[in-house]
């Protein structure tokens, strides 16, 4: 069984015990601890089932490696799927329960897929469920779905809050093992601007627990003095339960901090995305160990060498009172060695080399540990636990020569850099054959902007395994990258260490390496997605070959862990049956993030009332206390509709048209685009971007006007106005302010940058308010001021003056057919002048009335709408607009354009008026059916339908659409399409519906 | 709209009685230079970074924009002072008062509460006392003023200054220290 030792634990404070629950029963830890050593520490070894076969599944490692620990954390809005034993540390009240299980951990129904193993080999979902094909859609699919997944999907909404963080520096170190910290004083020590991240809770890596001497004392003393002097440092930002999780171009990296991941509910944010831009990144990610390839090395019990030890020495936590341990290096001889001084037996080092190792075996045997060497695992016995070991020859094909009893079995199959960061954007690596290990290649790095290289790999993560050369190699990579980022040069005295002489290791891919199919189809490489060595063998002797294509057929290394401990393993093994070298084979691509981050630091802050900004006008508050139903509108929100109590919004859009055509309507247009145009070369300006001609608009007055794209389709339209000699205010719609702003600025800075023009988009500067409707002139006359009599302010004209007693500028101009005015004031008195409209109105019967009110009344006169009319291959000529393309200038935006063959051509879809036969409102975006089929056997159209409404004025539906050649076809009936229903007839008719003579605006 | 004000480890507050002036101009044209110089008693900023007359700022915006910032009460006689020394130049003036926002940071960790929502250098050292930076704020843009050491002065757009105060709140909030 696995239980809390009585002494030492170097990361734990055993005077702070914490209760905490695993699937609802209370267990004790202590603070400092992982999840996964307060769960060993309560002998519980099963902690998890795998995906595909539902095997028993314990912890096999102590970091973010961890294939098998997954765990559902908190509930509620504090509930976390996924989440790895080995790096979630114990706090008071954390709850935990196991995950892909039915009914329980113990007792799991899926397991019998374990049985069925051989009827469920590699590509058997592939192959499967190809036929018949209706059947996947609506039988294989929900049923895999439903027995897919490891964690459950959060159900409630996230109540943690979380935050992004720009940090500049010149060097980022990834990694706070002895190499990082190292690499973090050589480069410091020239001045320059250093962060240091490390993913864990702790400083210094694994060279604590490794027991290494660095200065002449222990490695644990000299990574405290280190970490002093770093923080001391003005110019070095050092963070821990910080994790480099991605290198991105140009010297960009996301650091992923879990502040309050386990001090739930403090009030601080529980994580921070660090959005890092330094000049150079150095990753000192050190190594991750390699399991081993025997049967049964899935069962619980079967755990790294290296994480044996790390809970021994860390947490004072014993896997078990029997370890065997298995190996093919010299390292994993510190385990036995770990082991034995806390006082538990080893009864048997198995050492898959002829020749055995160094200094540590003989160290081992020493003390009394039986070692053999040219052995390995023929088999692991047990089920839900291990409960011995069989022996047999590594040069064999697993022939049984002894069994013993245990109930750990420690396995080390040799180191591999971590090499992910590098790799993440473009880094090459190259194998070492000696080390069996692919590391960085240093000629081959990712490039930055200046073609050079702006990652560099320090210490173990490149290739060097003993901490001397660790430190060695730390320092020359902390100077270089202080210097590529400054050119600042100052070299200081690199830390000397020390640790035990190792003699090679012998590559082992396989356990023995002659392994029968029935051993390699027990024999594990993907733990999480049930990967075996026959899986992987399969897949090459099918067909495949590519290393990217195998691990998609078998799924290895496509689990949450992404293969950190299976990868190299499966692709030895796939380039064995592929009679390949490894090199050969190549690695999978190594993606970003490092290991799984949380969404909610993706999206930052944004979430909630600061998920998207919302725009809001001077009178937006007052919008929304009188009832208004929200649009968005290019950012703003609009109100839809005023609704009245009782009212649906259709009622409420109906009133508003009625009273605003019979009494008096208020609009807020401040969200109308408003750009000012001055110079010299404005009107010669304002002639290339409309359609029209601008420069010969009157001071004072007002012309509607068109903007084409240079491939001659609308873009925009709205009111121009003639400010002064020089000026001009251009309105755009609302949505198109930004962008009509942006494509002026470009033109005057990419082709016509010596003429001499300015423009300022001053949309938000002014608030807008339309007075509409046969009262207008009446309450504007009642509240004073400047002159709006048909005689002083006629129609498409404008002036400046007080209203009220507020500055204003006052537009005789109406996009709704009635007598109407659009008044602009500064918005800071927008709400004001509004108020006191709607007072001075309300003997005129005013209202206000929403964006519904205003497209019906728009749609009655024939009045186009951009997005709704246009679409991005609509020219004004289709629109009947062509009155307002000029004929005399010599060229404009989307003139050459207009003129290519079947643009300037009758033979067009062109706008005309619909209305339905029997008074119905047509679909929006419905369809004219035309005789006969397509060459894809779909039905012909002639048209479509691209505004339509109820006219609450003409008591009937109303549409405008496009029709092939629809002007010359007035009076024709046509049918439209209707989802669900039998096609609706309706007759081409003029778009103006409402007052065609248009005397109403003039009035 | 009312003076608002956030307490947190940085303090976040409106400011209202101010107005501000968008000049686009050919800035590298001495006439221009002289022109400024005369109605404002100042010299022009260099890029990225402010000048001040008196209770006035010049904010270099782009190679030919100035947004000028002055109190209120001041604006009036500013603005006809620049119009009548910009006459018969080519150059366009516009009140923008209205059409933006302004907020001030306080306190010792001002540029640690920006970092945290503009994707700019804020040390020291790249970004000193009186430096002016165009940048954005979370999802919108934004204009930054490095005052003093432990003031920060914010311009957005009038229609997201709801936006802006909430970003900057929940940023200043107490726990969400990044450093001490």
């Amino acid at each position: 069984m696995s239980t809390r030792l009585a002494n030492h634990g170097r990361l734990i404070n055993r005077s702070k015990a914490i209760k905490f629950t695993f699937n609802g029963k209370v267990m004790t830890g202590f603070e400092g601890d992982s999840l996964a050593a307060s769960l060993l520490a309560n002998d519980q070894m099963l902690m998890g089932r795998s995906f595909k076969y539902h095997r028993p599944r314990g912890v096999v490692a102590s970091g973010g490696e961890e294939p098998n620990a997954l765990m559902n954390l908190g509930a509620e809005g504090h509930f976390e799927p996924n989440a790895r034993a080995t790096t979630t540390e114990t706090f008071g009240g954390l709850t935990a329960t196991s995950q892909n299980h039915f009914p329980s951990l113990e007792f799991d129904v899926g397991a019998i897929n374990s049985k069925l193993a051989r009827f469920l080999p590699a590509g058997f979902y592939y192959k499967m469920f190809i036929h018949p094909r209706s059947f996947w859609k609506h039988v294989y699919e929900p049923i895999i779905r439903k027995s897919a997944g490891l964690g459950k999907a959060p159900k409630a909404r996230d109540s943690d809050k979380y935050e992004h963080y720009y940090h500049f520096c010149e060097v980022m170190i990834v990694g706070g093992g002895i190499a990082g910290l190292q690499a973090a004083k050589s480069a410091a020590a020239t001045g320059v601007r250093v962060l240091l991240v490390e993913q864990t809770a702790h400083w210094g890596g694994r060279a604590p627990v490794d027991g290494a001497t660095i200065d002449g004392i222990s490695a644990e003393d000299w990574v405290h003095e280190t970490v002093v002097a770093l923080s001391a440092c003005e110019n070095v930002v050092i963070r821990h339960r910080t994790q480099g999780a991605g290198v991105y171009d140009h010297g960009y990296a996301l650091a992923y901090e879990r502040i309050a991941d386990h001090t739930p509910g403090d009030g601080r944010p529980r994580h921070r995305l660090w959005r890092v831009r330094c000049k150079q990144i150095i990753t000192a990610t050190g190594a991750i160990e390699r399991p081993l390839s025997f049967a049964g090395n899935d069962i619980p019990g079967v755990m790294l060498a290296s994480a044996v030890r790390d809970y021994v020495v860390n947490y004072a936590v014993s896997p078990g009172d029997r370890t065997v341990v298995v190996t093919n290096n010299d390292d994993a001889y510190r385990t036995a060695l770990r082991l034995k001084k806390a006082g538990l037996d080893v009864p048997v080092i198995l050492d898959a080399r002829a020749e055995g190792g160094g200094v540590l075996m003989a160290e081992a045997i020493a003390v009394g540990i039986r070692v053999e060497l040219g052995r390995g695992i023929a088999k692991v016995i047990g089920s839900k636990r291990v409960t011995g070991v069989q022996i047999c020859a590594q040069a064999g094909e697993g022939a049984v020569l002894e069994e013993i009893g245990c109930d750990v079995v420690a396995m080390s199959g040799g180191w591999s850099p971590v090499v992910h960061l590098w790799s993440h954007c473009g880094g090459k690596l190259f194998w070492d054959v000696d080390q069996a290990m692919f590391r960085p290649d240093p000629d081959k790095p990712p490039l930055g902007i200046d073609g050079a290289g702006f990652v560099r790999v320090a210490g173990l993560a490149n290739g060097h395994l003993r901490s001397a050369s660790c430190m060695v190699d730390a320092a020359i990579q902390g100077t270089a990258a202080a210097y590529n980022a400054t050119g600042k040069v100052k070299k200081i005295k690199t830390a000397e260490a020390e640790d035990a002489e190792e003699v090679p290791l012998s590559p082992v891919w396989l356990m023995p390496q002659g392994a029968s199919y029935k051993l390699r189809s027990k024999a594990w490489l993907d733990f999480q997605n049930d990967v075996k060595v026959s899986d992987v063998q399969l897949a090459a002797q099918e067909g495949f070959e590519s290393v990217e294509h195998a691990k998609r057929y078998t799924t290895l290394g496509m689990a949450t862990d992404q293969g950190k401990l299976s990868n190299i393993n499966g692709l030895a093994v796939l380039s064995k049956a592929l009679n390949a070298d490894i090199p050969d084979v190549g690695t999978t691509t190594f993606r970003p993030p490092y290991t799984p981050i949380s969404m909610a630091s993706l999206a930052g802050e944004a979430r909630g009332e600061l998920f998207q900004p919302i725009r809001k006008t001077a009178m937006h508050e007052w919008h929304d206390d009188h009832g208004a139903d929200w649009e968005p509108v290019g950012g703003w929100r609009r109100p839809y509709a005023y609704l009245q109590s009782g009212e649906t919004t259709d009622q409420a859009v109906w009133r508003e048209v009625i009273n605003t055509r019979e009494k008096l309507g208020l609009l807020d247009a401040s969200t109308l685009g408003k750009i000012v145009v001055k110079g010299p070369d404005a009107g010669k300006f304002l002639d290339m971007m409309y359609t029209n001609m601008m420069s010969n608009l009157k001071l004072g007055r007002c012309r509607y006007g068109l903007m084409c794209s240079e491939n001659g389709f609308l873009s925009d339209d709205g009111v121009v106005a003639r400010i002064d000699d020089q000026t001009w205010l251009c309105h755009t719609t609302s949505g198109g302010a930004d962008r009509i702003h942006a494509h002026m600025e470009e033109w005057l800075q990419t082709e016509w940058w010596d003429w001499q023009v300015w423009v300022v988009n001053i949309t938000e500067e002014l608030a807008q308010v339309a007075v509409v409707g046969p009262n207008s002139r009446k309450v504007l006359e009642k509240l004073g001021g400047m002159q709006v009599s048909a005689d002083a302010l006629p129609f498409m004209a404008w002036a400046d003056g007080e209203i009220g007693g507020i500055t204003c500028r006052a537009y005789r101009i109406s996009f709704s057919g009635e007598l109407s005015y659009e008044i602009a004031v500064p918005a800071s008195r927008g709400l004001e002048f509004w108020e006191m409209l709607v007072e001075a109105g309300a003997e005129f019967g005013v209202m206000p009335y929403g964006t519904e009110c205003l497209h019906i009344m728009r749609a009655e006169k024939g009045f186009i709408m951009i997005g709704d009319e246009t679409d991005g291959t609509v020219i004004p000529q289709d629109l009947g607009l062509g009155w307002a393309i000029s004929k005399k200038k010599e060229d404009f935006l989307g003139k050459r354009a207009q003129q290519r063959p079947f643009m300037d051509n009758p033979n067009r879809w062109q706008l005309v008026g619909l209305e339905t036969l029997d008074g119905s409102v047509l679909e929006d975006g419905s369809y004219a059916i035309a005789k006969g089929q397509n060459a894809n056997g779909q039905t012909n159209t002639e048209g479509r339908v691209t505004s339509t409404y109820h006219s609450p004025t003409l008591g009937k539906g109303i549409a405008m659409g496009l029709v092939h050649n629809g002007p010359d076809r007035m009076g024709e009936v046509l049918s439209f399409t209707k989802i669900g229903a039998p096609p609706v007839k309706a007759k081409i008719v003029s778009p103006v519906f409402y007052d065609p003579e248009g005397e109403k605006p003039n009035a | 709209m009312p003076n608002r004000e956030f307490q947190g480890y940085v303090n976040v507050s409106q400011i209202m009685d101010q107005s501000m002036f968008t000049l686009r101009a050919n800035l590298a044209s001495t006439k221009i230079k002289a022109a400024l110089k005369l109605a404002m008693s100042v010299a022009l900023p260099k890029p990225g970074a402010c000048a001040t007359a008196g209770a006035c700022t010049l904010a270099w915006m782009s190679p030919d924009e100035l947004l000028i910032i002055a109190p209120s009460a001041e604006a009036q006689k500013l603005y006809s002072s620049l119009d009548t020394a910009l006459s018969g130049l080519h150059v366009l003036l516009e009140d923008v008062s209205d059409a933006r926002a302004k907020f001030i940071l306080t306190g010792a960790h001002v540029r640690e509460v920006l970092a945290k929502l503009a994707p700019m250098d804020t040390h020291p050292a790249q970004f000193p006392v009186g430096s002016f930076n165009r940048t954005r704020f979370a999802q919108v843009a934004g204009a930054v003023f490095m005052e003093k050491d432990d003031m920060i002065s914010l311009i957005c757009f009038r229609s997201v200054q709801d936006y802006v105060f909430a970003l900057f709140s929940a940023a200043a909030a107490h726990g969400s220290e990044v450093f001490q």
